[in-house]
């Protein structure tokens, strides 16, 4: 849990972050989003004290991080930076085993720890293990990133824009793995971006700042729904709707009953297809509901009653939809 | 693969063959005035008779020795002091001083220091520590400051104290430059320390000299070449197989 009470940092005239309040419960995924110079970064940065606020306190699981040494602090927070910041004179073995070695970790557990985390972001560690940062592709030398931020298993995520540097399909690739993987390892974490697609995609709860000030800190269903002010509702646009049929799976909404076998023949959708897709295929098709599937099964049918229901009661957690699920709607 | 191998055998038989020359024109007396004799026929005598040329080498080798030795470490330390939370506010300072003392001549050097500490070793130390200071200052700083700011950052957010960042990210990172200012100072001072024989300091400059007052060119080859030879091994030494490639490619 990660308390963030009137957190400020002043330089001479400017004030980069101002009087901020940021709660992040365990598990949980906030975003921090606003465009460059709204003091999304500084923020993040006083978190693990790489810059120390002007006032105001940061709040971890109760104890005020300005009372740990700051190292120990460090190395309880998993660190993801854009250009992976790997170190080039290491093998990606000993990069992934850092924090460990820091900690003291024995060599025989290291090593283990350092092939489940390949492992976990899809390296072979014999393949990659011995290869240096250098021999990597960005969205590799991106894995091995995420994969040394959580080598010690700390419980905090703390990561700067840590896709922005990949070119596109690989950035995608990279978010969705990154959902998948969170799924998984279930951790609290603070992540910077600028932009709005990867943050709706990712974010269990969007904080959307501007100039350093904190506009809104909600679900991005709810910034949909009930934007705080005029920035909030400008910054997203006319395509957060659609942003958001993106974070859900038809296998997370309630489905409809399904036609009686053969009264009618519908388009056929995965389960594991976002909202925004079977959405696509509605459209496109003409038809009044799509059969959702698993495979052969047939799960139910989805219309566009049940999509409004889907977004109008929806929790806002984000679900991993499916490995399929980007792969387009249709069956 | 087999390219890679290729360059490490080439690299090791330039420094065998540069090692067995410097050797034999030290040890192989008679051998090495032969060669002498033959480069120049009327020189007579043909070996430089004060000293053996062991005996001149061995001086050449201390003179350098203990010359980069106190460069090194000086050097280091001023490096070290210019990037340092204390020194930050003399970085430019320390590293115009250093270009300073590389801009007087060190045979004006050694001379005036002759008054002060007299004849021998020392005057030569103390031009050739002067000289070879920068080198090393400067490629300290380079080495240490071009290390990448995402690795710096990277070492220190992931909770690094700054001594373990020095010496697990830094240091190595900034190491074929600092080893790349070695390497120079090195070679400078091979055949700056020719120049001690003005002050009686001994050395390969010896025979150079006497070749020079009594028009004997045999001399002079006897001191030069050795000089030539240890200087280039050196070099050789301390450049890595794969900096030649990466050289080679750029």
């Amino acid at each position: 849990m990660i308390e963030i009470r009137s957190l400020t940092k002043r330089y001479d005239s400017l004030t980069a972050v101002d009087s901020v309040d940021l709660d992040v419960a365990d598990g949980q995924f906030a975003v921090l989003l606003g465009p460059s110079g709204s003091g999304k970064t500084t923020l993040l940065r006083m978190v693990n004290r790489m810059i120390e606020p002007t006032s105001g306190t940061v709040l971890l699981d109760g104890r005020d991080t300005a009372e740990l040494k700051v190292e120990t602090l460090r190395r309880s927070m998993g660190y993801v930076i854009q250009n992976t910041g790997l170190f080039p004179n290491m093998t990606i073995r000993k990069n992934v085993g850092t924090v460990p070695r820091l900690l003291g970790w024995d060599k025989k557990r290291i090593d283990a720890r350092v092939d489940e985390l390949l492992d976990l972001v899809g390296l072979d560690p014999d393949t990659y293990g011995p290869k240096r940062p250098d021999q990597l592709s960005g969205g590799e030398a991106q894995r091995v990133g995420v994969a040394r931020a959580l080598a010690a298993d700390p419980p905090v995520l703390l990561m700067d824009e840590p896709f922005g540097a990949v070119d596109p399909l690989t950035r995608e690739r990279l978010q969705q793995e990154m959902k998948r993987l969170q799924a998984k390892v279930k951790k609290t974490i603070l992540f910077v971006t600028h932009d709005i697609d990867e943050a709706v995609l990712l974010a269990d709860r969007i904080a959307l700042l501007k100039s350093g000030v904190l506009q809104q800190y909600s679900t991005p269903e709810q910034m949909w729904r009930e934007p705080a002010n005029e920035f909030v509702r400008g910054f997203f646009g006319e395509n957060l709707g659609l942003r958001i049929m993106a974070r859900h799976c038809l296998s997370s909404v309630p489905l409809d009953p399904a036609p009686p076998a053969g009264t009618e023949t519908l388009p056929r959708v995965p389960a594991s297809a976002t909202l925004k897709e079977a959405l696509a295929e509605l459209v496109g098709s003409g038809a009044s509901a799509v059969l959702v599937v698993d495979g052969d099964r047939v799960l139910g049918s989805f219309g566009f009653e049940a999509l409004v229901r889907a977004l109008s009661d929806g929790s806002g957690d984000s679900i991993a939809c499916g490995p399929g699920a980007t792969a387009g709607g249709t069956a | 693969m087999r390219t890679g191998r290729t360059r490490l055998v080439l690299h090791w038989t330039g420094i065998a063959a540069l090692a067995a020359a410097t050797l034999w024109m030290t040890f192989d007396t008679e051998g090495f005035a032969r060669l002498l004799s033959a480069l120049v026929p009327d020189a007579d005598p043909v070996l430089y008779p004060t000293k053996p040329l062991s005996q001149l080498m061995a001086e050449q080798v201390f003179l350098v020795a203990v010359a980069s030795a106190i460069a090194l470490v000086v050097g280091a330390g001023l490096g070290a002091l210019a990037l340092s939370r204390v020194g930050r506010p003399f970085r430019d300072l320390i590293v115009s001083v250093g270009s300073l003392a590389q801009t007087v001549p060190s045979v004006a050097i050694m001379a005036l220091a002759v008054p002060l500490i007299g004849y021998g070793a020392e005057p030569v130390v103390l031009a050739l520590v002067l000289y070879s200071i920068l080198p090393i200052i400067l490629n300290v700083v380079a080495g240490i400051e071009g290390v990448s700011a995402d690795a710096y950052d990277a070492a220190t957010g992931m909770g690094m104290s700054a001594g373990q960042r020095f010496l697990s990210v830094q240091l190595p990172l900034a190491m074929p430059v600092i080893i790349g200012g070695v390497k120079n100072m090195l070679v400078i001072n091979v055949s700056a320390a020719t120049m001690g024989a003005v002050v009686a300091a001994g050395g390969l400059g010896m025979p150079i000299l006497a070749g020079f007052y009594e028009y004997n060119d045999a001399f002079i080859l006897e001191g030069a070449l050795p000089a030539i030879t240890l200087a280039l091994l050196l070099d050789r030494l301390l450049t890595s197989p794969g900096e030649l490639a990466v050289e080679r490619a750029s």
